[in-house]
């Protein structure tokens, strides 16, 4: 892929987060941070799929790497976590596959239908598991150091 | 005489009100359980996730000093029983029809819930700050299109589209948004879905047709992404993986449902009109 195409995917993600936030009715001052968690997200799962490929293990880091942040930008900001969650996670929802799926099941093309299905189930999963450890991790988290502000540092380095 | 008497009840009525004054945290089961569901309802319908009302709730009942506080919550229902130190219950159950997304709002409830944990506050104090909350406003309406016009727009782009097929998603975009505003109670929300599918479909076609945009499906794909449930396919199966089954087998099968229904609006827009334009 070349550096132009991931530069404007990066962009537009980021364009579309923000366009979700604002949807979502997020306070105005939550949106610069919001917007960042989308590119953030986005950028990781470009970045894994140039290295590994496929659909599931990408969108698995995405995920990941956004809800680590909105976990972390949440106890900084004192907001609850899905007022960055659901920006973060908003590039990664799969509505090109989806389109896809539709589109060769009303071609009578039901092997590819399937198959764009079964991606897109794996699509979800992957964003259903990164969510999910990083969900336990936040949890562990606070559990282990119920004094957050002391160790907030170490979890951004780490 | 009179004039005493009157006096006396006015006294009276003094002290009875005084009880009563917004300071004084209230101590009966009852009203604890209603300031806790009252809490908890209203983040569930702002789109908070199911174990986030469960807890809240329970925080709350305990910040009054409930001692066995049951709670449990899916999507549509939530259900409560607390008992207090002094051997009286209260149970109730409050329903949910409908859930969106309106996270400023959940952001408040969740300091509100903060705020009662560190100093309970009266019945009434509770009850008319839910109220504000639900009519609470952090950004003007007409924001909203300018948030359709740039997710459409952006996605568009996102998933390989000229910048003539973001200007049309964008446009679309906000018709749709538009629609659901005004339209949200002439119909449920599936076959509301169903009509900003369809309408969303026939539009991008068109545009194509008359030469204004350059790939329907990247218009489409845009567009889709204000429908797709993708949020809360996301939630269901957190939830599901969580431990909250039933909440989320009850999430899945409604985003199943509402891609389904999505996905017949866009295909009854492909087979009417996309022989012409190759899709």
């Amino acid at each position: 892929m070349n550096i132009w195409t991931t530069v404007l995917k990066l962009v537009t993600a980021a364009m579309g987060s923000l366009g979700f936030s604002i949807l979502f009715y997020l306070k105005p001052r939550r949106l610069p941070l919001a917007t960042l968690g989308g590119f953030l997200s986005c950028g990781v799962y470009l970045l894994v799929q140039f290295f590994v490929g496929g659909e599931l293990i990408p969108n698995l880091a995405g995920a990941f790497a956004g809800a680590i942040f909105s976990e972390i930008m949440a106890r900084a900001t004192k907001a609850p976590v899905p007022v960055y969650l659901l920006p973060c996670i908003i590039p990664l929802v799969p509505g090109g596959l989806l389109y896809r799926t539709m589109n060769h099941f009303i071609r009578g093309a039901y092997g590819q239908a399937g198959t764009y299905a079964l991606t897109t189930l794996a699509v979800a999963v992957g964003i259903a598991g990164g969510i999910m450890a990083a969900s336990v991790i936040g949890m562990l988290y606070a559990k282990v150091t119920l004094k957050i502000s002391g160790g907030r540092k170490k979890e951004k380095q780490a | 005489m009179m004039q005493n008497t009157s006096e006396l009840i006015a006294d009276k009525e003094g002290k009875s009100t005084e009880n009563l004054v917004p300071d004084a945290p209230c101590t009966k089961a009852d009203e604890i359980l209603d300031i806790a569901l009252d809490v908890g309802v209203a983040m569930l319908e702002c789109g908070a996730e199911v174990h986030r009302v469960e807890d809240t709730v329970t925080r709350i009942c305990t910040a009054y000093g409930a001692l066995e506080i049951e709670v449990f919550a899916i999507t549509s229902v939530v259900i409560a029983q607390i008992r207090m130190p002094n051997h009286t219950y209260s149970s109730q159950t409050r329903r949910i029809h409908r859930t969106y997304n309106h996270l400023a709002r959940l952001e408040e409830l969740n300091a509100l819930s903060r705020e009662i944990c560190r100093t309970p506050l009266s019945h009434d104090a509770v009850t008319c700050r839910v109220e504000n909350i639900h009519r609470y406003r952090p950004v003007p309406e007409w924001l909203c299109y300018v948030g359709a016009v740039l997710a459409t727009g952006g996605f568009t782009l996102f998933f390989g589209g000229t910048w003539r097929d973001g200007l049309v998603a964008s446009a679309i975009g906000l018709l749709m948004t538009f629609i659901e505003r005004r339209g949200k109670s002439l119909v449920n929300a599936m076959a509301g879905t169903f009509i900003n599918a369809l309408f969303a479909g026939l539009l991008s076609i068109l545009m194509v047709i008359v030469g204004i945009g350059e790939n329907a499906d990247m218009i489409i794909i845009g567009t889709i992404m204000l429908e797709i449930p993708g949020i809360s396919f996301g939630n269901a199966l957190r939830d599901l993986l969580c431990g909250d089954t039933l909440a989320g087998a009850l999430r899945f099968i409604q985003a199943i449902l509402q891609s389904l229904v999505m996905a017949a609006g866009y295909l009854c827009a492909m087979l009417l009109l996309g022989h012409m334009a190759g899709v």
